[in-house]
C-alpha cells in the first residue's frame, strides 16, 4: 500500500531503526479515507541519474538536464525535519497532472520536492480526493504504479521523486565508499554577491557554511548523486543534486533569491531559536552584514535606525561619539529609563545609554558604565556602540513584554539581541574591508541680532531692544545680524575624517570552524579651533603651541577584535567559544560643543574686534578644556548544547561582560592664563576609573515530543542568573600648579573623592510550552519567576506570564489558493516583563559624616532615604496582534502588528509631605499605556536580469499617556516638563497667550500689552509619536551595479528650542530687536521671557539618511586581484533635511537622560561622504 | 517545602511520560528537579544576595551600639542645623531667624534670593500654606526624624550606658515639638517613620496636642535620666515652656523650680560643625518693626548689654553682639529662661513685689553690663497692661535671638487677650514687596502648601489665631 522510502534510514544507517519506528509511529496515526481516482493508468519512469537543475531563481556552473526542483512558498521551504515528515495534507483534484498534484502536496507539506519533469509520466493527467493524509502517504498513492518512489531527504525538507530502478543503482554507487569535494559557492540572485553565511548540507549529512566569499568547501562527500541543500538568513532554500565525483573537486555556484520577511526565519526567544511561523510575536530582523558592506554606517545606533518599525533611534549631536537613545514601543515608565536590554551572543551586555532622571552611578542603584561620572557637560555615550557593526551577523529586536518575557524583570523596555559572525567550515577566507571618508557641516544657525540705538540718557550707542524703543527710552538706528558659526573665518566647523579598517578571516573543518575580525576606526569630528581663535591665542600665548585637543577636540579611535570558535564534539554535542574585546578613546568639547553654539546665538550680532562676531567667550575656552573617556571592553560566552537524542536538547550559556572606564577632564593652568573670561576659569582636572561586570549563567532544558494526529509538543525548561558590580572612584582637583597635570597638582574639590559601589544579581526560571496543532497552528504558554536583589529578601518570586498564538491561515484547507496571496499568518501575543527599582531604593539608608560634638570630632549617620520596603518590578503588561501577508510568490510580503501595552506599578519619586523630613521615596503608583500600530513592508516590484529593485517600507505610530499617577506628582520640577495624568509622559507644558492688544498704536507690543492664560496647557510630547522610513535598492546589469537609498520622516514631537530662549533672554533675537517684526513674533520674543514657553515647536522632519553607490568588481578584476570577490562602494550620510524648525537640527537631543528630548545646542548631524572596499579572498 | 512539592510533581509526570518513552522521562525528570534545586538554591545560597552599594552605612553597623551613637551624633548636629544654622541645601532660615523674623527681631536686608525666600515669612503671607514657608517646617520634620531613629537605635542597642543620650535626644524631640507648636498654626501634621518599619502619614493635631506631644517627651526625657544632669534639666525648661504655652503658668514655675541659676544648655557651632547662620548678612536686627516692634538697636545703643548689637556680615548690619561669629552658640534653655517663667508665674498670681523681685535679680545678676533696675511705676506700680509689656519685654530682651519672642507674641494675644494688630509688626513692610506692601497679620506661619498637596490626611490648619 504505502510504497515510501525514509530518505534518512538511508542516509543515515546508524540511525535507521529509529527512523524506521518513527515513521511508522505516524503512519499508524494516518487518517483513513483515501480515494484516489486515476484517469490514465500510470507508467511512469523517472530517471534519477541526472544532475538536478534549480528553480527559476538557480543557475549552475555545469549543464545540466532540466529537472524542476519545486521550492515551497516561504513558509515551506526549510521546515524543521519532524513537521515536514508529519505534515497531513489534503487535496481533491478533478484533472490535474501529477506534476501539479506533487507541487501541491509539496506546498502543503513545506517541503521541496524534486523530480525530472521532462519525464513524460509526470504530465499524466489523474483525479485524486486526498482527505488528511499523512504527506508521504499522499506521494505514495499519487506515484503508486508509476514505477517511482518518493524519498525524503536528510535534510528533512526535499522529497525527492525517483525511479525504483535506479534507487539501487544509485545506492551501490555510495557503498563504493570513495569521496570526492564539493566547493559550494551561494551569491545573491540579484546582486550576484556572495552570501555570507549560507547553510549547505548534502544527503551524507556533510554540512558546511559560507564565509564571506559566500564559499564553502566541503570534503569527503561519498561520491555519486547528492542532494544538496541551501538556505541562507533572508533567502529563499534551495535543494538541488550534484554528483560527486571520486577524488576531485566539484565546484557549483548557487544563486539564491531574496525571501522578503520568511517565515522561516530564525528568531529569538528567551526559551532559545524558533521559527518564526511558530512565534505569535513580532520582531524585527536586521541583516547586518549586507547592510554594513553597502550602507554608511557608524556605529549600532545607525545600524538599527529606520530599519525596525516602533523602534526610535534619537541621537545626541553630531559630533563623533555621540551617544543615541533608543526607544520601542515608547517610553516605558516615568522615572525609569527605557533603555531596552541588550545580549551578545547569548550574553547580557551592558549597553544602557540614560540614566534615571537626577540619578548618576555613584548615587542609588544604577549599575551603568554609560553614567557621565565627572558630570562634566560631555554628550553621553552609547555603550552599544562598543560593538563593531563589522562584526554582526544580525540583529534582533524583540520589542516589547509580549515578545520579551522570559527575559524578566529588566526587559519591558524590549531586547536587542545581537549575533556575531561565525565561522564556517572550509578553508581559511579572507576579508579586508576599508573605507575613508569626510564629513562637512551643512547646517545653517540662525543669526544673532543686534538693535543699535541711541537715547539722550546714553553717551554711545547701544542695544535698543523694540520694547524699549516703545516706551520712549531710546530710538532704534539699525539692525545688524552675524553668526560666527556660519563664517569660515570664525567658524568651528571644518572638515571631519573618519576611516576605518576591518579584516576577518574564518574557516575550519566540520568538527571545528573559526572567525576572527579585527576592526580599527579613527574619526576625528569637524569641531576645529576658529582660526578667528588661534589668532586670539597667538595675541596672548605668543608662539607658545596651542594644544592638539584644543585645535581638534573631537576624536573617536576605536580597535576591536572578535572571536568566534566553534566545535561539533560529536553528532550529539557542540560547544561555541565567542569573545570580543574593544577599546575606545572618545574626546569631545563640552556639550558636544553646545556651550559655543549657544554663545554664537547670542553673540554680538556683528563682527566685533575682540572674538570676530564671538565676543569674550568664543570657542576658544571651550576646547581649551580636554574632556575624554577611555573604555576597555571584555565581552566572552561559552555555550553548549547537548542533544542525547530526538527529543531532547540541553544548552548553556556562560557570559562575562567587562567594561573598565576611565574619564578625564583637564583645563591647564598655563593654558588659561592671560585670559580674561566672563567665568573665570580655573584650572582643574578629574578623573574616574570604572569597572563594570556584567555575569550571566543561563541554562536551557527542551523536551520534543511527538503528539497524535500530526501534533507534537516542546517543552522548555530554563534558568538564567546575572549579576552586575558596578565600582569606581572619581576624583577631582582644583587650581591645579602651572606645567602640572596630574592630580597632585591642585588641590582636591569639595566632595572628592568619591567612591561608586553597587551590585544587582537576579535569578529566573522559565518554562515554555509550545504545542504544534495540525502543523500550522502553534500555541506557546510560558511563565518567568524571578527573584532578584533589589526585591529584597522576604520578596515572593515576580512572576511574569505569557501566550501566543501563531496561525497559518493560508494553510488550511479552506483558504482559496491563489497566485495574489501566497500566504497569511495570523498572530497574537500577550506577555509581561518588569524593570527593577534602583538596588539601594528599598533600603532606609544612611550617609557618614564627619562632624563635631561638645568640641570632639565625631562620626555621625544621617539619614538620607527612607527606604521602601514595598518596592516591586514596574510590571509592563503588553497584548499585540497582527498578520503576516506574503503576496504574488513572496514578491512582496506585509507585516502589520498593533499593541497595547500598560506599564502597571510604574516607579515614580513620590513626593513625600514635608512632614517626614525627607523629600521622596520610590513608590509603584503610575501607570503609563502606550498603543500603537506597526507595519512593515517589503518587495520587489522589478526583477529582471538589468533591473532588480527591492523596497522596504516602514511604519511605525506610538500613542503614550500617563494613565494614573499620584495627584501630587502633577507637576515636576523642571518649568515645563510635566507628568499629567491622560497625557504622555515628560509632555511640555506651558500658559497660552489669549490676548494681545497694541494699545498705543505703535505697531510694537510690549509686555503689558500680551495676556497669558492662567494655567498651562499641553504643548506636545518631547518625543516622535510617529515615523515612516523608506529603503530602497536598484540593482543593475546583473548585480554589477548597486544603488541604494533610505529615508527617514518623524513627527509627532515637540522640540523644546532652548537656544532660541536663551537669545530672545538675551535680547538676540529679532523677534526681539528688528523694527516691523509682526506680533506673532514679537510675542514669541517677549513670552518666551515668561512661562509661556513659546520656544516650544512641534516639528516633523524628514531626512535623507543615505546614499550608496555599489560596484561589484568582475571576474576578471578578481582574477587580477587573485580575490574571489571585490567591490567599491561610494556612499554618502545625511544629505538632505526638511523642516520648519526654526533651529539648525531637529532631531538634536542634549538631554541625556531619561526620555525628554532638548535642544540646547548640540552639534548638528554633518554630512558625510565616504568611499568603501571590499575584498575578498 | 518548594522541594518536596516539586518531588511529588515530578513523580506523576514521570508516570505519566513513561507511556512514551520511560528514558525521556527520567531525563526530564533530572531537569525539572536540577531546576527546581538551583531555584531553591538561589534563595539559600544567597545567589541574589549583594554587597551593599556604596554611599550608605552598612546596615549591621547602623543596628549596633556604636550605630547608635554615630545616629546620635547626627541628631545633635542636626538638631544644631535648624535651630540656628542652616540647611544641607545652603537655605538659612533655621528656626531662630525664622521666629525672628516672623516676630520683631530681625528683619530682612534685601531682595536677594535669600531674603526675598525670607520674606514670605516676615511678612507672614495671608494664604495658608505658601511654597515660601517651606523652610524651616522640612528642617524641623527632618531633625524630627534623625532624632526619632536615634530614640529608636538607642533605645535598642544603646544600653544604660547611653542613657543620657536617650535622655537628650527625647528633650530635643520635645523642643522641635515646642519650637513647630510655638510657631505653626493649630492643626498641623506629625508624619513618621517608624524605627525599622515603615512609614505613617500624620494627622494634623492642635497647637494644644502639639504641646502635650512636647510634654510627653521631655516627661520620658525625665524618666529615662532621673539625676541632675544637664539633659534632665534640659527637659524640665523645656516642659516648663511647654506648660507656659498650655496657659499652665504655675506648673511650668514649678518644673523648673530647682533648675540652677547657672543652668545653660548651649547649642554650639564651629569649624568641623554647623555654622551659626544668625551671624550672617541675609537678616538684621529690628528696631522698632511694624510700629509694635521693640527697639532693640536702640536700647541697645542705649547701653542694655542683652541687645546691644555690632556691624558686621558683607553688609556691615547690625547683628547681635550676643553673636559675635558663626561658631557662636546659642542657649536652646537655661536659668535665665527657669526664672522669667517663675516670673511670670508670679505676675499671673499677682505677686507683684515678687514678681519685680525676680526681675530686678535677674537684671543685677546675669547682666555682664550695668543694667537699672526695674523702677515701681513700670512693675508693682503699674498697670496691668505694662507690667504685662515689662514682663514680655524683659522675655525679649534676655532672650533675643534664641527662638522664644514669636511664641511670646502669641502668647500675649492668646493668654492675655491683646489684638494680634496690638502685638505683632503691622503697616507696612519696610521693603514693599509683599503681595499688599504690609504685614501679615497672621501670628503663625502654615506648613508649606506641598504638605496639603502630599499629605493626603491634610488640608491645612485648622486655624490661624494665636
Amino acid at each position: 500500500m504505502r510504497n515510501i522510502k525514509f530518505g534518512a534510514a538511508k542516509a543515515c544507517p546508524g540511525k535507521r531503526g529509529k527512523s524506521a519506528r518513527l515513521v511508522n509511529w505516524f503512519s499508524s496515526h494516518s487518517s483513513e479515507g483515501l480515494s484516489l481516482n486515476m484517469s490514465m493508468s500510470l507508467s511512469l519512469l523517472l530517471s534519477v541519474g541526472v544532475i538536478i537543475s534549480g528553480a527559476a531563481n538557480t543557475a549552475f556552473s555545469q549543464n545540466t538536464p532540466e529537472v524542476i526542483d519545486r521550492a515551497p512558498s516561504a513558509r515551506q521551504n526549510t521546515t524543521p525535519k519532524k513537521p515536514a515528515i508529519r505534515s497531513v495534507v489534503s487535496l481533491v483534484v478533478k484533472d490535474s497532472s501529477i506534476s501539479y498534484v506533487l507541487d501541491e502536496l509539496a506546498r502543503q507539506a513545506k517541503v521541496r520536492v524534486v523530480y525530472n519533469n521532462t519525464n513524460p509520466a509526470l504530465k499524466k493527467r489523474i483525479v485524486a480526493n486526498i482527505t488528511r493524509f499523512d504527506v508521504m502517504d499522499a506521494f505514495a498513492e499519487v506515484l503508486k504504479g508509476t514505477g517511482m518512489t518518493a524519498v525524503f531527504a536528510p535534510d528533512g525538507e526535499t522529497v525527492v521523486i525517483r525511479s525504483e530502478q535506479n534507487q539501487g543503482r544509485q545506492d551501490s554507487t555510495a557503498s563504493k565508499e570513495s569521496f570526492g569535494s564539493l566547493n559550494v559557492t551561494v551569491i545573491d540572485a540579484t546582486s550576484k554577491s556572495a552570501v555570507f553565511g549560507a547553510e549547505i548540507r548534502v544527503s551524507d549529512n556533510s554540512k558546511g557554511v559560507t564565509g564571506l566569499d559566500g564559499e564553502s568547501l566541503l570534503v569527503r562527500v561519498p561520491v555519486g548523486q547528492r542532494i544538496l541543500s541551501i538556505r541562507a538568513l533572508g533567502y529563499r532554500g534551495e535543494a538541488l543534486k550534484v554528483t560527486v565525483s571520486p577524488n576531485e573537486l566539484t565546484r557549483i555556484t548557487v544563486e539564491l533569491s531574496f525571501l522578503p520577511r520568511s517565515l522561516s526565519e530564525v528568531v529569538t526567544t528567551g526559551a532559545g531559536d524558533r521559527q518564526r511561523l511558530e512565534v505569535g510575536t513580532s520582531s524585527s530582523l536586521i541583516n547586518a552584514d549586507s547592510i554594513v558592506k553597502a550602507t554608511p554606517i557608524r556605529d549600532i545606533s545607525d545600524l538599527i535606525k529606520s530599519r525596525a518599525p516602533g523602534t526610535q533611534v534619537i541621537s545626541s549631536g553630531g559630533t563623533v561619539g555621540s551617544g543615541s537613545r533608543i526607544r520601542i514601543r515608547g517610553i516605558g515608565g516615568i522615572i525609569t529609563n527605557s533603555d531596552p536590554i541588550v545580549i551578545l551572543d547569548g550574553i547580557r551586555m551592558d549597553a544602557a545609554y540614560s540614566v534615571r532622571p537626577g540619578e548618576t552611578q555613584r548615587e542609588e542603584g544604577n549599575t551603568s558604565m554609560s553614567s557621565n561620572q565627572l558630570r562634566t557637560s560631555a554628550p553621553a555615550t552609547s555603550r552599544i556602540n562598543d560593538i563593531d557593526p563589522e562584526m554582526i551577523e544580525s540583529i534582533e529586536i524583540l520589542k516589547g513584554p509580549s515578545a520579551s518575557t522570559l527575559y524578566g524583570s529588566d526587559a519591558a523596555n524590549g531586547v536587542i539581541v545581537i549575533r556575531t559572525k561565525r565561522g564556517r567550515a572550509g578553508a581559511a577566507r579572507w576579508n579586508f574591508a576599508t573605507s575613508q571618508g569626510t564629513s562637512s557641516m551643512k547646517a545653517k544657525f540662525p543669526d544673532s541680532w543686534m538693535a543699535w540705538g541711541s537715547s539722550p540718557l546714553w553717551a554711545q550707542p547701544g542695544i535698543c531692544t523694540l520694547v524699549e524703543s516703545s516706551e520712549g527710552i531710546c530710538t532704534i538706528d539699525s539692525v545688524t545680524s552675524y553668526n560666527p558659526l556660519n563664517h569660515k573665518e570664525s567658524t568651528p566647523f571644518g572638515s571631519g575624517y573618519n576611516g576605518s579598517y576591518s579584516m576577518s578571516v574564518s574557516g575550519g573543518t566540520t568538527g571545528i570552524q573559526y572567525y576572527l575580525g579585527a576592526t580599527h576606526n579613527r574619526a576625528t569630528g569637524l569641531l576645529k579651533m576658529p582660526e578667528t581663535e588661534v589668532k586670539r591665542w597667538k595675541n596672548v600665548k605668543g608662539d607658545v603651541p596651542l594644544s592638539d585637543w584644543a585645535k581638534r577636540p573631537n576624536v573617536l579611535n576605536n580597535t576591536n577584535i572578535t572571536f568566534n570558535l566553534s566545535s561539533e564534539i560529536n553528532s550529539k554535542a557542540d560547544v561555541r567559544l565567542t569573545g570580543m574585546v574593544g577599546t575606545q578613546y572618545h574626546r569631545d568639547a563640552a556639550r558636544g560643543g553646545s556651550s559655543f553654539v549657544n554663545v554664537a546665538l547670542s553673540s554680538p550680532g556683528y563682527r566685533d574686534s575682540i572674538g570676530a562676531g564671538w565676543g569674550p567667550d568664543g570657542p576658544l575656552f571651550a576646547f581649551l578644556e580636554r574632556i575624554s573617556d577611555a573604555t576597555k571592553r571584555y565581552t566572552g560566552g561559552f555555550q553548549s548544547n547537548y542533544r542525547p537524542n530526538e527529543k531532547f536538547n540541553f544548552s548553556s550559556v556562560l557570559g562575562w561582560d567587562q567594561g573598565i572606564r576611565t574619564d578625564e577632564s583637564l583645563l591647564r593652568q598655563e593654558d588659561v592664563v592671560g585670559f580674561v573670561a566672563v567665568i573665570p576659569l580655573v584650572s582643574q582636572k578629574g578623573r574616574y576609573e570604572g569597572n563594570t561586570t556584567n555575569r550571566n549563567v543561563s541554562l536551557n532544558g527542551v523536551f520534543n515530543l511527538p503528539l497524535p494526529s500530526g501534533m507534537s509538543s516542546r517543552t522548555t525548561f530554563g534558568l538564567q542568573y546575572q549579576r552586575v558590580d558596578a565600582n569606581g572612584i572619581a576624583i577631582e582637583v582644583e587650581n591645579l600648579a602651572p606645567g602640572r597635570d596630574a592630580l597632585d597638582g591642585g588641590i582636591i574639590k569639595p566632595g572628592s573623592p568619591r567612591e561608586t559601589r553597587n551590585s544587582s544579581a537576579t535569578m529566573g526560571w522559565i518554562l515554555d510550552q509550545t504545542v504544534n496543532l495540525r502543523g500550522n497552528l502553534f500555541v506557546t504558554g510560558a511563565m518567568r519567576a524571578d527573584i532578584g536583589s533589589s526585591f529584597g529578601k522576604e520578596a515572593k518570586p515576580m512572576l511574569y506570564p505569557k501566550f501566543n498564538a501563531s496561525w497559518l491561515v493560508s494553510e488550511e484547507s479552506f483558504f482559496p489558493k491563489n497566485n495574489v496571496i501566497t500566504g497569511f499568518r495570523l498572530r497574537s501575543a500577550f506577555g509581561q516583563a518588569g524593570v527593577q527599582p534602583g538596588t539601594t531604593a528599598r533600603f532606609r539608608s544612611y550617609s557618614t559624616l564627619n562632624t563635631t560634638n561638645a568640641g570632639t570630632s565625631v562620626v555621625s549617620f544621617n539619614i538620607t532615604s527612607l527606604g521602601n520596603v514595598g518596592l516591586v518590578p514596574e510590571r509592563s503588561v503588553e497584548i499585540e496582534g497582527g498578520f503576516d501577508l506574503s503576496m504574488w510568490e513572496d514578491r512582496a510580503a506585509i507585516d502589520l502588528t498593533g499593541y497595547r501595552k500598560v506599564a502597571k506599578n510604574a516607579l515614580i519619586f513620590r513626593s513625600l509631605p514635608q512632614s517626614f523630613g525627607v523629600v521622596s521615596r520610590q513608590e509603584n503608583l503610575g501607570q503609563v499605556l502606550n498603543t500603537g500600530l506597526e507595519i512593515s513592508a517589503t518587495g520587489r516590484p522589478i526583477v529582471s536580469d538589468r533591473l532588480t529593485t527591492t523596497v522596504n517600507v516602514g511604519y511605525s505610530k506610538n500613542s503614550n499617556k500617563l494613565q494614573k499617577l499620584n495627584s501630587s506628582m502633577q507637576n515636576l520640577q523642571l518649568v515645563s516638563l510635566r507628568y499629567v495624568e491622560g497625557y504622555p509622559v515628560n509632555g511640555y507644558w506651558g500658559n497660552p497667550i489669549v490676548a494681545y492688544n497694541d494699545i498705543n498704536g505703535d505697531g510694537i507690543l510690549t509686555p503689558n500689552e500680551i495676556q497669558f492664560g492662567d494655567s498651562a496647557i499641553y504643548l506636545g510630547q518631547s518625543t516622535p509619536d510617529g515615523e515612516f522610513s523608506f529603503h530602497t535598492q536598484l540593482s543593475m546589469f546583473a548585480g554589477r551595479i548597486q544603488l541604494s537609498t533610505g529615508f527617514n520622516l518623524q513627527n509627532g514631537m515637540t522640540q523644546f528650542n532652548t537656544l532660541l530662549r536663551d537669545q530672545c533672554t538675551n535680547n538676540k533675537c529679532p523677534q526681539k530687536l528688528v523694527p516691523g517684526t509682526s506680533f506673532g513674533n514679537q510675542i514669541i520674543g517677549l513670552a518666551i521671557n515668561s512661562e509661556s514657553n513659546t520656544a516650544h515647536e512641534r516639528i516633523s522632519w524628514l531626512r535623507w539618511n543615505d546614499l550608496s553607490l555599489t560596484f561589484t568588481g568582475s571576474q576578471t578584476v578578481n582574477r587580477l586581484l587573485k580575490a574571489s570577490s571585490t567591490s567599491v562602494v561610494l556612499m554618502g550620510r545625511n544629505l538632505g533635511l526638511w523642516s520648519k524648525y526654526s533651529g539648525a537640527d531637529p532631531e538634536i537631543n542634549t538631554s541625556d537622560v531619561g526620555n525628554l528630548s532638548m535642544d540646547a545646542g548640540g552639534v548638528p548631524q554633518p554630512r558625510d561622504w565616504s568611499i568603501r572596499f571590499n575584498i575578498n579572498f | 517545602m518548594l522541594l518536596n512539592t516539586q518531588t511529588k510533581s515530578l513523580r506523576v509526570l514521570l508516570n505519566h511520560m513513561a507511556a512514551f518513552e520511560s528514558k525521556a522521562g527520567r531525563i526530564l525528570a533530572s531537569v525539572t528537579l536540577f531546576g527546581g534545586v538551583l531555584f531553591q538554591g538561589a534563595c539559600s545560597l544567597g545567589l541574589t544576595e549583594v554587597p551593599d552599594p556604596s554611599g550608605i552605612v552598612d546596615p549591621a553597623l547602623i543596628e549596633s551600639r556604636d550605630g547608635a551613637i554615630a545616629m546620635y551624633h547626627n541628631g545633635v548636629r542636626s538638631f544644631a542645623r535648624v535651630y540656628a544654622g542652616g540647611s544641607d541645601f545652603g537655605y538659612r532660615e533655621s528656626f531662630v531667624a525664622a521666629v525672628g523674623l516672623g516676630s520683631d527681631e530681625f528683619s530682612t536686608t534685601g531682595l536677594n534670593a535669600f531674603a526675598l525666600r525670607k520674606l514670605g515669612i516676615d511678612g507672614i503671607p495671608q494664604s495658608a500654606g505658601a511654597a515660601t514657608q517651606e523652610l524651616p517646617w522640612y528642617m524641623l520634620h527632618s531633625t524630627r526624624l534623625q532624632v526619632d531613629q536615634t530614640i529608636g537605635g538607642l533605645k535598642k542597642y544603646g544600653g544604660e550606658s547611653n542613657s543620657h543620650r536617650l535622655a537628650e535626644m527625647y528633650a530635643l524631640r520635645g523642643y522641635i515639638s515646642v519650637m513647630i507648636g510655638e510657631a505653626y498654626c493649630s492643626g498641623v501634621p506629625f508624619s513618621r517613620a517608624i524605627y525599622g518599619g515603615d512609614i505613617e502619614y500624620g494627622r494634623p493635631i492642635s497647637t494644644v496636642q502639639v504641646f502635650e506631644q512636647a510634654i510627653a517627651d521631655f516627661d520620658s526625657a525625665l524618666a529615662v535620666t532621673t539625676d541632675s544632669s544637664r539633659f534632665h534639666v534640659l527637659a524640665r525648661i523645656g516642659k516648663a515652656r511647654s506648660l507656659l504655652n498650655l496657659n499652665m503658668h504655675a506648673a511650668a514655675a514649678q518644673t523648673v523650680s530647682s533648675v540652677p541659676d547657672n543652668f545653660v544648655f548651649d547649642i554650639t557651632f564651629g569649624t568641623g560643625s554647623t555654622l551659626n547662620m544668625t551671624a550672617s548678612s541675609d537678616f538684621r536686627m529690628a528696631n522698632g518693626l511694624g510700629i509694635n516692634g521693640l527697639n532693640y538697636i536702640s536700647a541697645g545703643n542705649a547701653g542694655d548689654p542683652r541687645v546691644k548689637s555690632y556691624s558686621g556680615g558683607m553688609m556691615s548690619l547690625p547683628i547681635p553682639s550676643k553673636i559675635p561669629s558663626q561658631s557662636a552658640p546659642i542657649p536652646l534653655a537655661n536659668g535665665i529662661e527657669a526664672r522669667l517663667i517663675e516670673a511670670e508665674a508670679l505676675l499671673r498670681e499677682d505677686k507683684l513685689d515678687q514678681w519685680a523681685d525676680a526681675l530686678n535679680a535677674l537684671r543685677r545678676s546675669f547682666a555682664t553690663d550695668t543694667i537699672t533696675a526695674l523702677k515701681k511705676d513700670s512693675t508693682t506700680e503699674a498697670s496691668k497692661e505694662l507690667r504685662e509689656n515689662v514682663m514680655f519685654r524683659e522675655r525679649a530682651f534676655w532672650l533675643y535671638a534664641t527662638g522664644h519672642r514669636m511664641g511670646d507674641m502669641r502668647r500675649i494675644v492668646r493668654q492675655y487677650n491683646r489684638p494680634v494688630q496690638a502685638v505683632f509688626p503691622v503697616g507696612m513692610h519696610p521693603l514693599l514687596v509683599t503681595s499688599d506692601n504690609t504685614f501679615s497679620l497672621f501670628p503663625n506661619f502654615a506648613p508649606p502648601v506641598d504638605e496639603v498637596k502630599q499629605n493626603p490626611y491634610y488640608d491645612g490648619c485648622f486655624h490661624r489665631e494665636a
